[in-house]
């Protein structure tokens, strides 16, 4: 298996992140964990179609996924500032309107994560063109708490992107 | 098994003219390879205590794409393909083009149809409950190229009979040999299915689609259509064409009349002369080449020494020599058989759905 990895200041950051989680556990005070689920629609005895989301075990293209985010503070003093950032494979595309959690606010990136905005806000240069940014122009979604997020407490951010 | 990290996403985003470089002799219409990993990682950044801290990352959340299995069968060319009864080595050709989201092996399989089977190339083109002998499947020595179906080299007698690593978006020309059975009548249709199954790449085993999905490994997802005899999503593909014999059907009328007689009864009484008028109608759909006409006349009249034959009410004329058809002009008497093989000089071909005539007078003995 070979892995592609571009070194790029948020991989940066997240490596040494990584490197500090091996050095310092007792330093993490929030704990983050990431799912990803099939979305299905599953047609009931009456007919009626519902949205139900099974375990990504098959996943063809075209169909879609949705990554829940949960992030907990488990250390002993609030955080402040809580930002979770999530980037979007390039095999994905992100499913508009998706990105959702209590007291988050969402904005997207089209830049690799250098500069964020509010969807309706942000705008490509394409040869020389400016344009509106589409959900396939964004490589990030991110979500910035509101709140603080108080000691023991926890949170959920989700989004859904279809395997292109 | 290639991954693709979100993080290669960046570079694609961001070097959009580089990338389309790169990749614009890649299929990407049909989606991600299969055995693409795609990850995704969180990161969560917070401040304790007015302290921006070191972001935490999450664990990865991964999945491998599925094989969407997907392919086609078309028909090559407009109607059936003309065979001659007798003659050897005809085809029917199809294209089998590849839209799963991976290379593919195909195998390959032939029956012959029936009537039950209906029309397979629109109306008329049902099966006449005949068979056609040594069937075939030749596989194109190269794919055709993506975008370009049918731009591979001709299949020919003896080629690979499945297809071996079909990329994807790619098409392969594949023919179905037969020789045309001499029973065959004008018309006759003689119909071959062939049958296109998805198969490992690496095995060149037919695909299943276990039901036992395993998140971490390529599964298969069968999404093809339904073909002319198979259903829908069943990892195979099947499609129809035929032959149709194209032959001359040649009927042969012999008819008689009196010219004169000594009394002018009209009636063929000794000395009466008789006139033989031969029709050849050619009712098939090709012509009939290279005719003798053989005739014995009847000892009991008497025909010749050189005998006038008129072809066609007289637009050409030979006349009945001898044996060895001395003179040439392709009439020959043997005192037994009238042969003619040649009218002015050509060989005899009657085009489809035309007639020709050949007469000839006869005189009853007065003794």
């Amino acid at each position: 298996m070979s892995v592609i990895k571009k070194l790029y200041p948020v991989l940066g950051l997240s490596l040494l992140a990584v490197a500090s989680s091996l050095f310092a556990q007792d330093a993490k005070q929030i704990e983050v964990t990431t799912i990803v689920k099939k979305e299905v629609v599953v047609e009931q005895d009456d007919g009626t179609r519902t949205t139900e989301l099974v375990a990504a075990d098959s996943v063809v293209p075209g169909e879609r996924v949705v990554y829940t985010i949960s992030f907990r503070n488990v250390g002993s003093e609030p955080a402040d500032n809580v930002v979770i950032t999530n980037p979007i494979a390039e095999t994905l595309k992100y499913v508009a309107g998706s990105a959702a959690g209590d007291d988050l606010e969402v904005e997207f990136s089209v830049d690799g994560g250098a500069t964020f905005g509010k969807a309706d806000e942000l705008r490509v240069v394409i040869d020389g063109v400016e344009r509106p940014a589409t959900t396939l122009d964004y490589t990030h979604v991110r979500w910035v708490m509101q709140e603080r997020l108080e000691a023991g407490s926890e949170g959920q951010a989700s989004f859904a992107a279809v395997l292109e | 098994m290639k991954t693709v990290t979100n993080l290669s996403g960046l570079f694609a985003r961001l070097g959009i003219l580089g990338a389309f470089t790169l990749f614009a002799g890649q299929a990407l219409a049909l989606g991600t390879d299969a055995g693409t990993s795609v990850q995704n990682t969180a990161t969560v950044g917070y401040s304790v205590a007015g302290t921006a801290q070191t972001p935490v990352d999450s664990n990865t959340a991964s999945f491998v794409v599925d094989r969407r299995v997907d392919l086609t069968v078309t028909q090559v060319g407009a109607g059936l393909t003309q065979v001659t009864p007798g003659v050897d080595d005809y085809f029917v050709e199809f294209i089998v083009t590849n839209l799963s989201n991976g290379t593919l092996d195909i195998n390959l399989d032939f029956s012959q149809l029936a009537s039950a089977d209906g029309d397979v190339k629109g109306a008329g083109t049902t099966d006449s409950d005949v068979d056609m002998n040594n069937v075939e499947i030749a596989v194109s020595a190269a794919s055709d190229g993506v975008g370009t179906p049918g731009a591979g080299p001709d299949p020919v007698i003896g080629g690979a009979a499945s297809i071996d690593d079909l990329a994807e978006d790619d098409s392969i020309r594949v023919r179905v040999f037969a020789d045309a059975p001499l029973a065959l009548t004008n018309g006759q249709i003689a119909n071959v299915l062939l049958e296109a199954t998805a198969a490992d790449p690496a095995t060149g085993v037919d695909l299943v689609q276990s039901g036992a999905w395993d998140p971490d490994n390529i599964d298969n997802v069968f999404a093809d259509g339904a073909g002319f005899n198979d259903a829908a999503s069943d990892g195979i593909v099947t499609n129809a064409d035929g032959f149709e014999a194209a032959t001359a059907t040649l009927s042969v009328t012999k008819s008689q009349a009196v010219q004169s007689d000594p009394l002018g009864s009209g009636l063929a009484i000794p000395g009466a002369v008789v006139r033989y008028t031969i029709t050849i109608e050619n009712t098939g759909a090709v012509a009939a080449n290279a005719l003798v006409l053989t005739d014995d006349i009847d000892t009991d009249v008497t025909f010749g020494p050189n005998a006038v034959v008129s072809f066609n009410g007289g637009a050409d004329t030979c006349v009945a020599d001898d044996a060895a058809d001395t003179d040439g002009d392709g009439c020959a008497w043997d005192g037994t058989t009238l042969t003619v093989d040649e009218i002015g000089g050509v060989a005899i071909d009657v085009a489809a759905g035309s007639t020709i005539t050949v007469e000839f007078d006869v005189t009853i003995p007065t003794t």
